[in-house]
């Protein structure tokens, strides 16, 4: 699996909805997700502790638009899937950057760690000759 | 008057729980409400103190610096009150202490009194009934992201019931005092106030009982505690409307508390 790609996010979802922790902690989620990984995004739709839609998004292009994005470079994304920089360091310094409407962000703050640590521990990250 | 408030560890079902110590006597033991910690009695203990009392006040589990029981808040008042039950054991071992507590606390005195009707000398419960139940809507909020203003309600939930006008310090501090506990236990506290329901065990009990709301707390009718009194048989129980208090009764007006308290321990020969 090539990261990033839309086999990685459809991995992603998948794991995410065998996640108790992520059913818990996204129980009364109701916001749409766009994932920004350098120039590539994917969008996500979160319902009730499940992701019950993804795509590929384009700008302009999705009439539903999103609530928040969870994003940064390539570099960044690939520092915290290969465990070298602890998330909530990531998150706090704006490496991963969580922008939007941050009510709702805020609102699902757990849900966005989940999010994250179920991504570092699929082990998937762009090869760059390393 | 001098009685120095003490903090003590202990553990009770295999759980560290906290609980603060004041004066030398007869065990008195105060429950605190949901959603509050042992903060709350910390005018009131001094005064009981002074009657003759050494005051045990704990941090239910889940509650500031008490961990919950495997991890998880009890739902169910009778837990609570087998918790209690065990508190007791621990920390009063072979004595048969007055227990007192206000809302939910004030239900794990009625249940322990029909539980463990030889256990206890006499039973203080205020702002609670043989059978309650209020705030239905909180149980689906157990996880943060579910009500971000969560604090807000329970800086105004604890308070809104006070008899106004109130000192506004102490309408401060009843704050402070609700802002200790996890939003978890706080759900957690309204399902068992909600699931607490002794009316059939009333009968089993042999102590002395002293039920006593303010007549501003909403949050339970005044004609619910008028008819416990009278279920409970024998002429063992008495109290009604505290005039001039509101659901912190123990915050609001502790001088008046504790004389009502000392005051009916002594009629019913307990002091």
């Amino acid at each position: 699996m090539k990261f990033p790609s839309l086999d990685f996010a459809r991995s992603l979802e998948i794991q995410l909805n065998e996640s108790k922790h992520f059913a818990e902690a996204s129980a009364w989620s109701d916001v749409k997700v766009l994932l920004s990984f350098g120039e590539q995004q994917y969008w996500m739709k979160l319902y009730r502790g499940k992701v019950i839609d993804l795509m590929e998004y384009h700008p302009m292009s999705n009439p539903l638009g999103w609530d928040y994005v969870i994003g940064g470079s390539i570099d960044n994304w690939n520092d915290l899937l290969k465990g070298l920089r602890p998330i909530g360091h990531m998150l706090d310094t704006g490496s991963i950057k969580v922008d939007g409407n941050l009510l709702q962000a805020n609102r699902m703050y757990e849900s966005t760690h989940v999010i994250l640590n179920i991504m570092r521990s699929m082990k998937v990250y762009e090869k760059r000759g390393d | 008057m001098s009685h120095e408030i003490t903090g003590r560890y202990a553990t009770v079902q295999n759980t560290r729980v906290y609980y603060d110590v004041c004066g030398e006597g007869i065990p008195l033991v105060c429950i605190h409400m949901g959603w509050a910690c042992s903060l709350q009695w910390h005018h009131f203990m001094p005064l009981m103190a002074e009657a003759g009392f050494k005051v045990i006040a704990p941090d239910l589990p889940g509650h500031a610096k008490s961990l919950p029981v495997n991890w998880t808040p009890f739902k169910k008042m009778h837990d609570y009150a087998e918790w209690v039950w065990n508190f007791i054991e621990t920390v009063c071992p072979g004595e048969k202490p007055v227990v007192c507590g206000s809302g939910i606390g004030g239900d794990m005195t009625l249940d322990l009194a029909c539980n463990h009707p030889k256990g206890i000398s006499a039973g203080m419960a205020f702002e609670s009934a043989a059978k309650t139940g209020s705030i239905s809507f909180l149980s689906n909020y157990t996880e943060p992201h579910t009500f971000p203003g969560f604090s807000s309600l329970v800086d105004n939930a604890s308070t809104s019931a006070m008899y106004y006008p109130c000192d506004e310090t102490k309408v401060l501090e009843s704050k402070w005092q609700h802002r200790c506990t996890y939003q978890a236990t706080c759900v957690a506290d309204m399902d068992a106030w909600n699931d607490h329901d002794v009316t059939d065990k009333l009968s089993n009990i042999e102590c002395p009982v002293f039920l006593y709301k303010g007549e501003a707390d909403y949050h339970i009718p005044d004609q619910d505690v008028i008819d416990t009194i009278a279920a409970i048989p024998n002429g063992l129980a008495e109290g009604g409307i505290a005039q001039g208090m509101g659901h912190l009764i123990m915050m609001e007006q502790p001088e008046k508390l504790a004389e009502a308290c000392t005051s009916f321990l002594k009629r019913r020969k307990v002091i």
